[in-house]
């Protein structure tokens, strides 16, 4: 089972490829691509960790069987 | 000619490409011996791959019904190449259904991702279609690289559609992310990532990534599991994907080539 670093790593590694891809796709100059690739891995890491913490609190607080 | 009227010539290249390869090409861009070529290519790569595999590649994929009718046989990515796939499906029949086994025959991984790489060859010769309907129409390329040819490049090398209209920036850009991913991707997975059998759902997706995916599934594709490795999900996530970028990224190289052809033109 891998831990919470390493899960986090993969997606920072992950959010960081897909900005690049994305970035590089609407955008033609180097530094647009460059801060774009920043502003997009952020904000879809993120969101991403943001369901994360909204699953662990939901099945903390309510789907456990003895909540 | 005008805008509305050449979108939809267009429009029809690419969408007599994916009923059978080369045919947007011969019907409507006129260019009657590359259609043939491309034709003869996917088609003769598909039966290629069909023979390997004993024709067991056909039971990755399903029958549509309405009823007790069968309307469509469904299999990614081979679904670009309609009428190749339906012919196939209609006509061969699985060694398995034989009652042998595909795992006896030598060629079949090979057989397995080329029959992949057909479905894609067969997106790539759309693209490329399209391309010369616009190239005709603009009266020329210019000594320009082409939309199509920078798609096509693209999926021989993710950033190389970029490098040939002189991107250079973001052909590396694209090129490092892309075949990052996609190893760190086969590293997580233990360099069992590529398994059609097991995982073909996954690999429609992967497949996306175009001659590199090919070469690694032919060198990693005989080390099959002996237990499942820790990250092998997120090695799935990362190959597919950057089989999915790779195609966000020959439509960038498509459209990025036609703009500058259009710029040329005015």
């Amino acid at each position: 089972m891998p831990t919470l670093f390493q899960h986090a790593l993969l997606l920072f590694v992950f959010s960081a490829s897909l900005g690049a891809t994305i970035s590089a796709f609407r955008d033609e100059e180097p530094r647009a691509i460059l801060r774009g690739t920043v502003r997009r891995g952020l904000l879809f890491a993120a969101t991403v960790a943001a369901f994360g913490l909204l699953g662990l609190l939901l099945e903390s607080q309510f789907l456990r069987p003895d909540s | 000619m005008t805008g509305p009227e050449l979108r939809a010539r267009v429009g029809t290249a690419v969408a007599l490409s994916l009923l059978l390869p080369g045919l947007g090409h011969i019907w409507v861009a006129r260019r009657t011996r590359a259609g043939l070529l491309a034709l003869l290519l996917v088609e003769g790569l598909f039966a290629a791959s069909l023979a390997m595999t004993g024709g067991a590649v056909l039971d990755l994929g399903f029958w549509l019904h309405l009823g007790r009718t069968r309307l469509l046989f469904l299999q990614l990515p081979e679904f670009a190449n309609f009428v190749g796939l339906q012919c196939a499906a209609l006509f061969v029949q699985s060694v398995e259904m034989g009652g042998r086994s595909p795992v006896e025959l030598p060629w079949r991984d090979l057989g397995y991702s080329l029959s992949a790489f057909t479905g894609v060859l067969s997106g790539a010769v759309a693209a490329h279609a399209a391309s010369s309907v616009l190239v005709a129409a603009h009266g020329g390329s210019r000594g320009l690289t082409t939309p199509g040819r920078a798609a096509l490049a693209t999926f021989l090398l993710p950033g190389l559609g970029h490098w040939l209209t002189g991107r250079r920036f973001k052909a590396l850009w694209f090129g490092g992310w892309l075949l990052g991913l996609l190893c760190l991707g086969l590293a997580l997975g233990d360099f069992a990532d590529f398994d059609r059998a097991r995982h073909p759902y996954y690999f429609a997706g992967q497949a996306l990534g175009g001659v590199p995916t090919l070469l690694a599934y032919l060198l990693v594709a005989p080390r099959h599991l002996t237990s499942v490795p820790v990250f092998l999900d997120h090695g799935l996530l990362y190959t597919t994907c950057a089989g999915l970028f790779t195609m966000i990224v020959a439509i960038d190289a498509y459209r990025r080539a036609e703009s500058d052809l259009e710029k040329a033109t005015r």
